[in-house]
């Protein structure tokens, strides 16, 4: 995580749910909101590279699609850091997405960025160069059937969780009470039982990958 | 239905090539003969015949014109009795001429044999060469007024399909949007609001116990929360998408994407992008779209298919786009590892409807046996990839 203030911007196109998010994010010391717009035109406008940190975007906005945006503002400001919020499970769209980005995004659905720590936490993280996956849609994943993360253990399962999350090993330990050695060691399997290879924080962004490809969800009908 | 619709407007059949050939050929010929014999009685043969009363001079002038038709409806006959009219012309005109230098022949010999013809080479190569030419001229320009006036027919036929297929497309349209209304109405009066009341009823109960001071309270009021995120995933969302898909304002490939990451995870699931719809999508979307979502509800309702009647497990799609003339194909095959496609066949009344829209833009829907051992569902579809451009709307 950086010493520097974090600067974001945000595209919500609902008052409430930007003005919630401003202010959330306004109030910690480390985070400051530069740009707060409702489309996608406004953002063209003001999103100048070299000005935002992270672009927090709503996929669905009246006059186009944030994921289009993101994708944009990206290739403009190859450093900007995107994390995409929604109402709806867009787990899909955002893995299409992760090729064409040159740089892995995040997503939070909209129900969990009411959670103030989940929110900070994930900002400053996708900030940091890490990629966060919802916590609430990750805690309901299950491996889908013939990927290679089907063949992890439960245990191996539970801590790449963890890390889709946001959190790190020492985290995601306490999480698991277990020490952070043991979420080393269980990363280690991982990375290999899903052949990837890599430095540091690369694997562990392509184990998160990995996670949102090879998982899906199950509602009750 | 729309096939019995169809019957009944395509009152113009394709004209067969031969017979039009043959029909124009033989005028030629015919009238080419009679224009001999009129030459020769308009030059003096029947002043000069009725004045000396040498009728037998007006028997060779019939007998002339006679060998004439013969020898112009012989180049018709053998040239027709290959059926060459889809030729090429390199081939198709050259062969014509093949076969009036040989049939000639025994036209001047025919001629020769009638009394009063002069018999000297120079007037029977003369002959040769003028009868090989008229024939020739008399049957390829025949050749031509015919493939003239198919190619017209085919054109006006065109012309119709587009103009019924166009009329299809906006019935179509119509039904699927009354279709929809309805189903988005169905849903929200019964299904959604159905849940919200049990929800509300719920709640209605727990706020009593919570007046009561009962501790357990916490648990169910965490467990009705969860109802109704499940019901904004599941209710709430299949409305929108039924309206709209999620994602296809950002492409084909990635609609159908989200679609395969949606099913239950029980189910293995693979999209395959071909190289020519990556070439061509680049860092747009290739498929107007309209296109698009004819593509993504047709993948959407064979994936259901396989997995409610096919019981599948795996689920593979495999999408490209194939250049084919001037125009370009989107092809979609969809395979599954279910029971197949049952004999006989049922009428899914929802591809049914998919065929239909698919066919009045001129694709096609297929339902096969497919190599993952299930049902393979193939479609095609013609599009233009700059439509969108030009209206600006690609995205």
């Amino acid at each position: 995580m950086t010493d520097q203030v974090v600067r974001v911007g945000i595209v919500e196109d609902e008052a409430l749910m930007r003005g919630m998010l401003e202010q959330t994010l306004s109030a910690e010391p480390n985070l400051t909101v530069v740009h707060s717009v409702p489309g996608v035109t406004e953002a063209r406008l003001v999103f100048t590279p070299g000005s935002v940190d992270v672009a927090l975007l709503d996929v669905h906005l009246p006059d186009g699609n944030g994921v289009a945006l993101g994708v944009q503002l990206q290739r403009q400001d190859p450093q900007l850091a995107v994390m995409l919020l929604s109402s709806e499970d867009v787990m899909g769209l955002f893995t299409s997405v992760q090729a064409d980005a040159p740089r892995p995004w995040s997503y939070l659905s909209k129900r969990s960025s009411f959670a103030r720590d989940v929110l900070v936490r994930a900002v400053a993280a996708t900030a940091s160069g890490q990629v966060v996956v919802d916590p609430y849609l990750v805690q309901r994943s299950e491996p889908r059937g013939g990927s290679a993360v089907a063949d992890l253990t439960p245990a191996q399962f539970g801590v790449l969780r963890l890390v889709a999350e946001g959190l790190s090993n020492q985290a995601a330990g306490e999480r698991l009470g277990i020490n952070t050695r043991s979420v080393e060691s269980h990363l280690k399997s991982i990375y290999q039982r899903l052949g990837i290879d890599g430095d540091g924080s690369n694997r562990r962004v392509a184990a998160v990958l990995a996670f949102i490809e090879q998982t899906g969800r199950t509602w009750r009908t | 239905m729309t096939r019995t619709r169809t019957a009944a407007r395509a009152t113009l059949r394709p004209l067969d090539p031969t017979r039009i050939g043959v029909l124009l050929s033989s005028i030629n010929v015919v009238i080419l003969s009679l224009m001999a014999l009129a030459q020769w009685a308009a030059w003096g043969g029947w002043h000069t015949a009725a004045r000396l009363a040498a009728w037998a001079s007006a028997g060779e002038a019939l007998g002339v014109a006679g060998v004439n038709l013969a020898y112009g409806l012989l180049i018709v006959g053998a040239t027709f009795s290959l059926r060459p009219m889809r030729w090429p012309a390199r081939a198709l005109y050259p062969f014509i001429a093949a076969v009036a230098l040989v049939a000639s022949l025994p036209r001047v010999g025919a001629l020769h044999a009638i009394y009063s013809t002069p018999s000297g080479w120079v007037f029977l190569v003369a002959e040769w060469v003028s009868g090989f030419a008229a024939g020739f001229l008399a049957v390829g320009a025949g050749v031509l007024t015919a493939q003239f006036v198919i190619r017209a027919r085919d054109e006006e036929i065109r012309r119709l399909h587009a103009q019924q297929r166009a009329a299809r497309a906006v019935e179509d349209l119509q039904t699927e949007e009354l279709r929809v209304r309805r189903m988005v109405s169905d849903q929200l009066h019964g299904t959604l609001q159905y849940q919200l009341v049990t929800v509300t009823a719920g709640l209605d109960g727990l706020a009593a116990r919570l007046a009561a001071g009962d501790p357990t309270t916490s648990a169910e009021l965490r467990d009705l929360t969860e109802r109704l995120e499940e019901i904004r995933e599941q209710e709430v969302r299949s409305l929108s998408h039924a309206v709209f898909p999620s994602g296809v304002d950002l492409g084909t490939a990635r609609a159908v994407e989200q679609l395969l990451h949606r099913l239950p995870p029980q189910i293995a699931t693979s999209l395959d992008v071909g190289p020519g719809y990556r070439r061509l999508a680049g860092d747009g979307n290739p498929l107007p779209l309209a296109e698009r979502l004819v593509v993504v509800y047709a993948v959407e309702e064979g994936v259901t298919n396989a997995l409610k009647h096919g019981r599948a497990t795996t689920v593979h799609v495999a999408i490209d786009a194939r250049q084919a003339g001037d125009t370009w194909v989107l092809d979609v095959d969809v395979d599954d590892d279910g029971t197949g496609v049952p004999d006989p066949q049922p009428a899914h009344h929802g591809l049914v409807r998919h065929a239909g829209r698919i066919e009045s833009r001129g694709g096609t829907l297929d339902l096969g046996p497919g190599p993952l051992g299930g049902a393979r569902l193939h479609l095609t579809l013609p599009f233009d990839p700059d439509k969108d451009r030009a209206l600006g709307q690609a995205g």
